[in-house]
């Protein structure tokens, strides 16, 4: 992201809210993963609570990206930034389906879906070197 | 789409960061306009032809343009 645009308030809100979300995402899934692995809760509220408390900071990651779309101060970097997201959901799509005929012909283990998020993540990050290249 | 921003900057002596900066938007976008690889939207293209007094179509040209 160009240096300029971070001291935009915009982007600095976006960033200030993507990031700390991200952060609380592994370390919610990081922690459950060893509270599960470690003295797994058997049933009631804790174990819903606790297994849905990481896509909670996602939903506070897609609620940036979304108002960083209607607050973006600059059109082009706005739609690099959505090009990139738009290859990244391309791509996760393909992976999931391509994953998804494996397990259901070739039965390789499924995927589970709560990697769909951080693949998009992924995807989403490669293009985005690809889309700043194409119209350096 | 075509057009006449690299030559009417140029005409004023004025850096691509200069332009950037009295039209609002970053230098990666006035650069990636004058390259053809952006097209701006209607807002930001009248405000390039207002900074130039201009009409818009006497910046930019959409011959080329596929309908």
């Amino acid at each position: 992201m160009n240096a300029s645009l971070v001291k935009n308030p915009a982007v600095r809100r976006y960033l200030l809210t993507f990031l700390p979300s991200m952060g609380a995402y592994c370390f919610l899934l990081f922690s459950i993963s060893g509270w599960f692995g470690w003295e797994p809760p058997k049933s009631g509220w804790g174990l819903y609570l606790a297994a849905l408390s990481p896509s909670l900071p996602i939903g506070v990651a897609l609620f940036s990206m979304g108002r960083y779309l209607c607050e973006a101060p600059d059109e082009f970097f706005r739609m690099i930034q959505v090009q990139s997201w738009l290859f990244g959901l391309g791509l996760t799509l393909f992976t999931c389906t391509v994953w998804g005929f494996l397990a259901q012909y070739a039965h390789v283990w499924s995927l589970p879906l709560s990697l769909v998020f951080p693949m998009w993540v992924f995807w989403t990050g490669l293009a985005s070197i690809f889309v700043h290249l194409r119209y350096r | 789409m075509k057009n006449r921003l690299k030559v009417l900057r140029a005409e004023r002596n004025w850096s691509q960061a200069e332009l950037a900066e009295r039209l609002g938007v970053s230098r990666q976008s006035v650069n990636a306009i004058e390259t053809g690889k952006f097209d701006p939207s209607l807002p930001l293209a009248f405000r390039i032809a207002r900074l130039f007094q201009m009409s818009i179509e006497a910046v930019f040209d959409d011959l080329d343009t596929p309908p």
